[in-house]
């Protein structure tokens, strides 16, 4: 950890000065034919900040994402990352052997359906050991040890981890996936609806885990979601999106208490008082 | 720029200056709904200013603008940050807001908005935790934010320091590990509060903090506020509770001067 912390403060220098962003992203286009998805998009994250993306279906929050996890290729703009390993890094011109390498260790990414996220026919311990064996990791008890740590850091019992899967529950797997993406330690989590698909009971809990993770680690993560109420629980900021623009940034707080756009003032109105 | 300090006694803490809000509600035919023109508001370490008006002439609106939930129209809410730097909270980036809340300004609402699972004891301690969490962060002048470092005997002592505040707010050690959200109004308001004041910071803004309490409770409220103040925050205040107010307040500002000319 001490070692870390010394390199950390070479590659970013003194906290008082401005913060550097851990996640840049300039002026991200993109166009599916004569529609354009994104236009314009912009905005910064810094370690241990929690950013929301809101808006309805079809405003370009997953196309957004998968841009920036490189899953999708765009026609303007800029993916910046502040690496451990590799340095300050444009993603998109980074080899794929490269790219690979950022996503597997020091980003994360957590899909709405956990299905999409996990081999759904190895063991949860297999699940969280494969990305570790992907990044070379070859000592079976030293895997089965960590992934162990990350299954306890989400709160599944020892006991299930040689258990498939398919004998979770969505909450579970939705756990599963993130203790998956933990095990490496990335610094960066990318996460696409991940409460959306569960009961609300089990929502919270997640809420809370996801909340008590990226405060304890530092965590930066982009969350995109339309659920307005996960934003105000886990997000410090937040971007509302409307057709492919950022319409509204700022505080999460702020934006839901006192939107300034109208698109951002139609959103918040139309929130069910429970 | 920073506002003048003519140090006419204690140091000043925080000066709205020629504050104005206005809502524009484009749901509603694009109707702009004008709240609050010309705050000017001083409030200096020791003091306990009361907002003193009527509901709906804007005191919660002063509040939330001067901890950036509300963004002010036009004018400066400035903040002193460290003994030599002011800032702007009307004109600050987020970063900026997001560090004073932090470090600078307890906000005390007359909400608890909580994740539901969460035990009041815990809810307390996480507060206090992360608190201790980013001042470190600051004073190592890192980035990097490394796993919470807490050791057996400090974790020991932040126990007995939460412990000792909700035992000062009455709230019964049965209750500590239940969520808050299955108690009584008094109680939330009072584990509110006990969130807040677990992190004493300089400057403290409380709507309503002895809403829903009953009399024994908002004494053990007053005093712990009071004590505050003696230490040496600088508390900008709404008080519907005319007992409360006289107990808290040093002096009060009538909203009425704020009011919009129609």
């Amino acid at each position: 950890m001490q070692g870390e912390s010394i390199v950390e403060h070479q590659l970013f220098g003194d906290r008082n000065q401005a913060q550097s962003p851990l996640l840049s992203v300039k002026d991200l286009s993109k166009s599916f034919g004569t529609r354009r998805a994104l236009e314009q998009v912009s905005f910064d994250v810094c370690t241990g900040e929690v950013l929301a993306i809101v808006g309805e279906s079809g405003s370009g929050k997953s196309t957004l994402l998968n841009c920036i996890n490189a899953n999708l290729e765009f026609d303007h703009g800029q993916v910046l990352f502040s690496s451990k390993a590799l340095g300050w890094v444009d993603m998109a011109k980074l080899s794929e052997l490269d790219q690979r390498l950022i996503k597997r260790t020091e980003w994360g990414f957590v899909h709405q359906n956990p299905r999409d996220g996990l081999i759904m026919n190895v063991s949860a311990g297999a699940n969280i050991g494969e990305r570790l064996m992907s990044n070379g990791a070859r000592n079976y008890s030293h895997i089965r040890a960590q992934a162990l740590e990350s299954l306890l850091e989400v709160e599944i019992d020892a006991e299930r981890l040689d258990d498939m899967p398919q004998r979770f529950s969505g909450g579970m797997q939705q756990r599963l996936q993130i203790a998956r993406n933990l095990v490496t330690h990335p610094r960066l989590i990318l996460m696409d609806e991940p409460t959306s698909g569960l009961d609300v009971s089990v929502q919270a809990k997640l809420l809370d885990l996801l909340k008590q993770l990226t405060r304890k680690r530092g965590l930066a993560v982009v969350i995109v979601t339309h659920d307005l109420a996960v934003a105000r629980l886990l997000a410090d900021q937040m971007i509302v999106m409307q057709d492919g623009k950022v319409v509204e940034c700022g505080l999460t707080d702020q934006i839901l208490d006192d939107p300034q756009h109208p698109y951002s003032q139609l959103l918040v109105s139309s929130i069910l008082q429970g | 720029m920073s506002p003048i300090d003519n140090q006419a006694s204690a140091p000043l803490k925080l000066k709205l200056e020629g504050v104005s809000k206005h809502f524009f509600l484009h749901q509603r035919s694009d109707q702009a709904l004008q709240v609050l023109q010309n705050v000017n508001v001083e409030v200096r370490a020791g003091e306990c200013v009361a907002l003193d008006g009527s509901s709906g002439m804007g005191k919660s609106s002063i509040l939330k603008m001067i901890f950036g939930n509300y963004l002010a129209s036009s004018g400066h809410i400035w903040v002193k940050k460290t003994s030599d730097e002011w800032v702007d909270v009307a004109h600050a980036p987020v970063r900026e807001v997001l560090q004073l809340r932090a470090n600078t300004i307890n906000y005390v609402s007359q909400f608890l908005r909580i994740i539901p699972r969460i035990g009041a004891f815990d809810l307390v301690k996480q507060e206090a935790l992360f608190h201790t969490h980013t001042q470190e962060m600051q004073s190592n002048s890192l980035v990097s934010l490394p796993a919470l470092p807490i050791s057996k005997a400090s974790e020991k002592e932040l126990d007995e320091r939460v412990a000792q505040m909700l035992e000062r707010l009455h709230i019964a050690p049965r209750l500590w590990h239940l969520p808050p959200s299955t108690f009584s109004g008094g109680e939330q308001q009072r584990i509110n509060l006990a969130k807040s004041l677990i992190n004493p910071k300089p400057v403290l803004l409380l709507d309503e903090p002895s809403a829903s309490l009953d009399l024994t409770n908002a004494e053990i409220v007053i005093d712990l506020i009071n004590a505050e103040r003696r230490r040496g925050a600088a508390i900008l205040g709404i008080f519907h509770d005319i007992d409360v107010k006289n107990a808290l307040m040093t002096r009060s500002i009538p909203m009425s001067d704020f009011q919009p000319q129609l």
